[in-house]
């Protein structure tokens, strides 16, 4: 099936893990991710928040089918890629590429900066000269702020800043339409953070790329994002425009979550109050029946713990899920 | 208003490699007072942790250590490693980015307490359960009773990371080095984590380090912050001061480059280039190829740690005036 949309939709994805697997154990089932649906145009950026364990990375791993879904399609430019067979997503899969939060793990010890770029390259183009693929090499360093001499180098002889732009210049090499950024500058230095930030904001306006930005990082998140989803349990509880989201959150867990955010003014974080947020994420083998928010959440009403409340679009464009925002909307 | 309970005096630690020397901390000299948060904020492998491992010997076997460090009177650099190992087993006590590295996997949370607490304090088997309970309870651990039977794998990041702190609390410290306590856990627990090592800090007057990259957490608990850069201090002074008027070019672009969710939204400022190597030769300031307002004399001569400009003192030729900060994108 195809749409007209440009760029990557998401429709209703499910991803469930097989867990405790065993001669004499119960097969559990983990559900990662629930019933997420998203769209990203090309040229703007989707930031996905929650704590860890909510099912940020399963949903990229399903996006580039790396997790088989157990419901959902994927598309991409209005193809649905959830039906091809491996051979054809092959052909769909150089326009979708990722960035890992560790950037020297990611990259072979063993190979020099210029053939780490190349790589998809002599997977995916290998109709290229060798010198054709030189010159792509050369434009994606120079485009992620690498100096020529460093091409012949090993990665570590680079620092993890260094090392995520070789990342980077890896997966834009094969100018693709889609960048899922996995926790992509989490592990790195404040001012080294800030550089990568600003080298994704340009080579987005460059190239058009729709971005996937996962992060725990709100403050991050706000930078980069135009828009906001907010995972909890593997379920979208809200998303927003992000101005929308950052100055007016609805769901008690977004609230909890910006409420905690440290800032970096002493006079106001002094008199910072935390949210009170009761305990401490549920199994997600075992979660709560109702709202998955129901055991931590301030405002459970009986209600919460019986029914699931729907994603509901809110009079601002927003979607959220809760009933108390429901009721509220309706008095 | 604060007795200085740690000492330090020009403390340089260097590491014996294969090709040059690595000088990891040069020549710093601190002090941290009772009742005080010290926070030391730089990059990775700007020096914070092993300027503070120097202090416990803690160091790899490569690693030397020159200078002073009194704590109560006692110069730690100067013990023998069975005094020191007193000492420390009595004053001091440490708190990882990681709880699992420290926690052994295989033994209750209770077993590993009551070992610290009879080996530090003495106590028989059933006062150490009792003691373990107390300060289980006293990390605001919920429903203690039953995670002191709990092994490290059934508790969640934040639990152990309050288990640890108990643990850090068996011996009685008076000084409190936490390198990174909260980076590997989610915000909601973070500032949990925090609020209870502050209370710790008030209610026990213990002195208090906290290493991190996060001008957030310093903003929240420290009192006085050090800014490290390259083994040196860049700036240090009351929290207030270095973080709404920060005066070293280095702190005004840490600062500029972290997008703060209580301030308007603006374009991040990147301090350029990269952190140097270790093994750099140290002729001038270390942060001149990075730096916005170098000078020639920047290169040749390394500045000094002195208040020159405001009440924070600064290791820059050039600091930046109150006034500048704005400019500089520093504070909110
Ligand atoms: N055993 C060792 N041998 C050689 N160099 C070392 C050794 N241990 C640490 N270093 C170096 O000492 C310097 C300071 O390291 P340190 O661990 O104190 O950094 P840090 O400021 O705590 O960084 P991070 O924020 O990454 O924890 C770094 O250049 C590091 O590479
Ligand atoms: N390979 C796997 N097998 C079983 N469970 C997994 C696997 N990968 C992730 N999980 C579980 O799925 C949930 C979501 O994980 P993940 O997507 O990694 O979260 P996040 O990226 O938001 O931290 C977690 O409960 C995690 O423990
Ligand atoms: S549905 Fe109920 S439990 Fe869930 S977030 Fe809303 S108020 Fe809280
Ligand atoms: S001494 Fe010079 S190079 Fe160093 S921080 Fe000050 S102005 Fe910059
Ligand atoms: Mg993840
Ligand atoms: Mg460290």
């Amino acid at each position: 099936m195809t749409t007209g949309m440009e760029g990557l939709e998401v429709d209703a994805l499910s991803i469930t893990y097989p867990i405790g697997q065993g001669p004499f154990r119960p097969r559990l089932e983990l559900k990662a991710v629930r019933e997420v649906s998203l769209s990203i145009a090309p040229g703007k950026t989707l930031g996905v928040v929650g704590e860890s364990g909510c099912g940020k990375s399963t949903l990229a791993r399903g996006i580039l089918r790396l997790q088989r879904p157990d419901g959902g399609t994927v598309r991409w430019n209005g193809q649905s890629i959830s039906d091809l067979t491996d051979d054809e997503f092959r052909h769909v899969r150089p326009e979708m590429q990722m960035v890992f939060q560790d950037p020297l793990a990611s990259l072979n010890p063993r190979m020099r900066v210029a053939d780490i770029i190349a790589e998809p390259l002599v997977t995916h183009r290998p109709e290229l000269s060798g010198s054709k693929r030189q010159a792509l090499v050369a434009k994606a360093m120079e485009r992620v702020g690498l100096l020529p001499d460093m091409a012949r180098r090993f990665p570590h002889e680079f620092s993890g800043g260094q090392a995520q732009r070789i990342g980077i210049a890896r997966a834009i090499v094969l100018e693709p339409g889609l960048l899922i950024c996995d926790e992509a500058v989490s592990a790195l230095d404040v001012s080294i953070r800030a550089q990568v930030l600003v080298l994704l904001e340009e080579l987005q306006q460059t190239l058009g790329l729709a971005i996937l930005f996962i992060s725990h990082d709100l403050a991050v998140v706000r930078y980069i994002a135009h828009e906001v989803m907010v995972l909890y349990l593997g379920r979208v509880v809200e998303h927003a425009e992000r101005d929308t989201l950052f100055a007016n959150p609805k769901h008690p867990y977004t609230q909890a979550l910006i409420g905690s955010v440290l800032s970096k003014d002493p006079e106001i974080e002094r008199s910072h109050e935390v949210p009170r947020i009761g305990g401490e994420l549920p199994s997600p083998i075992d979660p709560p029946s109702g709202c998955p928010f129901n055991t931590r959440c301030p405002l459970v009403q009986p209600i919460c713990r019986q029914t699931m409340p729907a994603l509901v679009v809110q009079p601002d464009g927003s979607q959220v899920a809760c009933h108390v925002v429901e009721a509220q909307k309706a008095a | 208003m604060h007795q200085p309970l740690l000492d330090v005096r020009n403390l340089s630690v260097r590491f014996q490699t294969a090709g040059a020397p690595v000088i990891a901390v040069d020549n710093i000299s601190f002090s941290v007072s009772q009742g005080e948060v010290l926070g030391v904020v730089g990059e990775s492998g700007s020096g914070k942790s092993q300027t503070f491992m120097a202090l416990g010997g803690l160091l790899a076997s490569n690693g030397e250590t020159t200078g002073e460090a009194l704590l109560e009177g006692h110069d730690l650099l100067a013990l023998s490693d069975r005094e020191l190992d007193h000492i420390r087993g009595q004053k001091i006590s440490y708190i990882f980015q990681d709880p699992m590295t420290a926690l052994n996997p295989f033994r209750s949370v209770a077993a590993q307490m009551t070992e610290l607490l009879r080996l530090h304090r003495g106590l028989g088997q059933a006062r150490a359960r009792t003691e373990a309970l107390r300060l289980l309870e006293r990390v605001r651990v919920p429903d203690a009773r039953r995670r002191l039977d709990a092994y490290p794998h059934e508790l969640s990041g934040g639990m152990r990371q309050r288990v640890m702190i108990a643990m850090a609390l068996s011996n009685q410290p008076r000084l409190l080095i936490a390198d990174e306590p909260t980076t590997a856990l989610d915000v909601t627990v973070q500032i949990q984590v925090l609020d209870i090592l502050d209370e710790l800090r008030r209610e026990e007057n213990l002195a208090v380090v906290l290493i991190t990259h996060d001008m957030g957490v310093v903003a929240r608990l420290a009192h006085r912050i050090m800014v490290v850069y390259a083994g040196t201090i860049a700036e240090e002074g009351e929290a207030e001061d270095v973080l709404l008027r920060p005066s070293h070019p280095y702190t005004a672009g840490l600062l500029a480059s972290m997008p703060d969710l209580a301030a308007p939204l603006t374009q991040l400022q990147p301090i350029r280039g990269y952190p140097p190597d270790g093994r750099k030769a140290r002729i001038g300031c270390m942060f001149a190829p990075r730096c916005f307002k170098v000078q020639p004399v920047c290169r040749d001569v390394t500045p000094a740690l002195e208040a020159r400009v405001s009440r924070q003192r600064q290791a820059c030729h050039f600091p930046l005036e109150p006034r500048d900060t704005a400019i500089a994108g520093g504070a909110s």
